[in-house]
């Protein structure tokens, strides 16, 4: 097998050679080598997030003892079709992410093709509402 | 794929006791002039089924006649689509010889040529050198092919498969062509014309090609480059062994083979790699 390198179009190594490479010995290879391969995993997932905290300075960076913001309903939607994709809830750290249809603490809308993250696809994520909703004397004060 | 009736076999509730199958016509297949689509390659990605297919001109076609094409089966719509049609002849795609050589005139099998059954000979290279006999039956289906050790034993004709497509997360396609002369013929087999102990082997060559997806649209290398993506191969460009002068795989020439590639592919996801089986796969 040869390890073609899709950067340079080159090879980067050529080794499990499960026959005799020596074909005046052999010659098995010489027809029609292995028919297929198949790997056995997927690409790793891919994942947007992460962290929904009240920036108290207004600076857009995340400053020490900032505190999190907990409970708070993230949606996910595709920015092309506006289509609303999945939901979660941040955590007690002000944690969320989007993985994939099927990971624990995200609500996905089952949607052939776009159960998952995609590489190259632009994404919207919308902060719906504090649960329980804040009001203007309960919501921290900051930038969030 | 069902390789007899040309169609894609869908197999539902697999795991199940009464799993369903249903056979699906690829309605996007493209007329073949004086030939037959015959589709084999297949991959999955993102909710679509592809597949790949050669135009195999086996009716008495030239090789003018011969097209690989990729065709997309969205699973939700039931649709096909044609993504990818090119032809297999020079000078838009001129392939590498199955047998090189440092004389390019004595170079064999330098074009994909029509699916045949039928066993003939030619000699329309002659080389003398590896125990050829002299030039002979320009009409012959297999060309004969000498080596040092072994006398004029080998055959040779480009007959290509659309074999395999993978792809990667950044919208790279790898596409195989396998060469089917190879599943026609053995290594040292009995003669299927004549009684006889002169022994037969192949000498199969197929190639690896590449296509980049910009905004839904294939692009296929050309001359060694995705313009798409804008990657030029190393050292592929005006080699002559695939679309446009040049080759983005350029590191497929084994011994004297220039297009030793097997048919599969794996891509492993998460690398810049990608694995194909090759012929003698660690020589030089």
């Amino acid at each position: 097998m040869a390890y073609y390198d899709l950067l340079s179009g080159g090879t980067t190594r050529n080794d499990l050679t499960l026959l005799d490479p020596n074909y005046d010995q052999t010659g098995i290879g010489q027809a029609n080598p292995i028919g297929d391969l198949e790997a056995l995993c997927d690409d790793p997932p891919i994942q947007i997030g992460n962290r929904i905290w009240v920036d108290e300075n207004c600076d857009g960076v995340q400053d020490a003892c900032e505190p999190p913001l907990a409970n708070v309903m993230v949606s996910l939607y595709d920015a092309a079709s506006e289509t609303l994709l999945a939901t979660t809830t941040s955590d007690s750290l002000g944690r969320y992410t989007f993985t994939g249809l099927g990971t624990l603490g995200e609500d996905w809308i089952s949607t052939p093709g776009n159960d998952s993250i995609l590489p190259a696809t632009d994404y919207r994520i919308v902060l719906e509402k504090l649960i329980p909703p804040c009001n203007s004397t309960s919501c921290p004060a900051g930038c969030w | 794929m069902n390789l007899f009736t040309r169609k894609l076999v869908r197999i539902d509730s697999i795991l199940s006791g009464t799993p369903v199958s249903e056979e699906i016509d690829i309605d996007s297949a493209p007329d073949c002039p004086n030939g037959v689509f015959r589709p084999m390659g297949l991959a999955v990605n993102r909710g679509k089924v592809y597949v790949g297919g050669v135009c195999t001109a086996e009716n008495s076609g030239a090789s003018s006649d011969l097209f690989a094409s990729v065709h997309a089966y969205d699973l939700a719509t039931k649709t096909w689509k044609a993504e990818l049609l090119f032809g297999l002849s020079g000078p838009d795609y001129q392939r590498g010889a199955i047998i090189g050589n440092a004389d390019p005139n004595l170079e064999q099998c330098t074009d994909w040529e029509s699916w045949v059954d039928t066993y003939t000979e030619r000699n329309l290279v002659a080389d003398i050198a590896l125990g050829e006999p002299a030039a002979q039956n320009p009409d012959g289906n297999f060309e004969i092919v000498g080596d040092q050790q072994l006398g004029p034993e080998f055959r040779c004709r480009g007959q290509a498969m659309f074999s395999d497509i993978v792809f990667t997360r950044d919208g790279l396609v790898i596409m195989e062509l396998m060469d089917r002369t190879g599943h026609q013929f053995g290594y040292r087999q009995l003669r299927p014309d004549v009684m006889s102990n002169d022994l037969v082997s192949a000498a199969s060559g197929g190639d690896i090609l590449a296509a980049y997806i910009k905004d839904g649209t294939w692009e296929l290398e050309h001359n060694a480059t995705l313009a798409g993506i804008g990657r030029t191969s190393l050292n592929g460009e005006n080699n002559n062994e695939g679309p446009g002068g040049g080759e983005y795989f350029f590191a497929n020439r084994r011994n004297l083979h220039r297009d030793a590639d097997g048919g599969g592919l794996v891509h492993v996801p998460g690398t810049d790699e990608v694995l194909g089986v090759v012929l003698n796969s660690t020589q030089p």
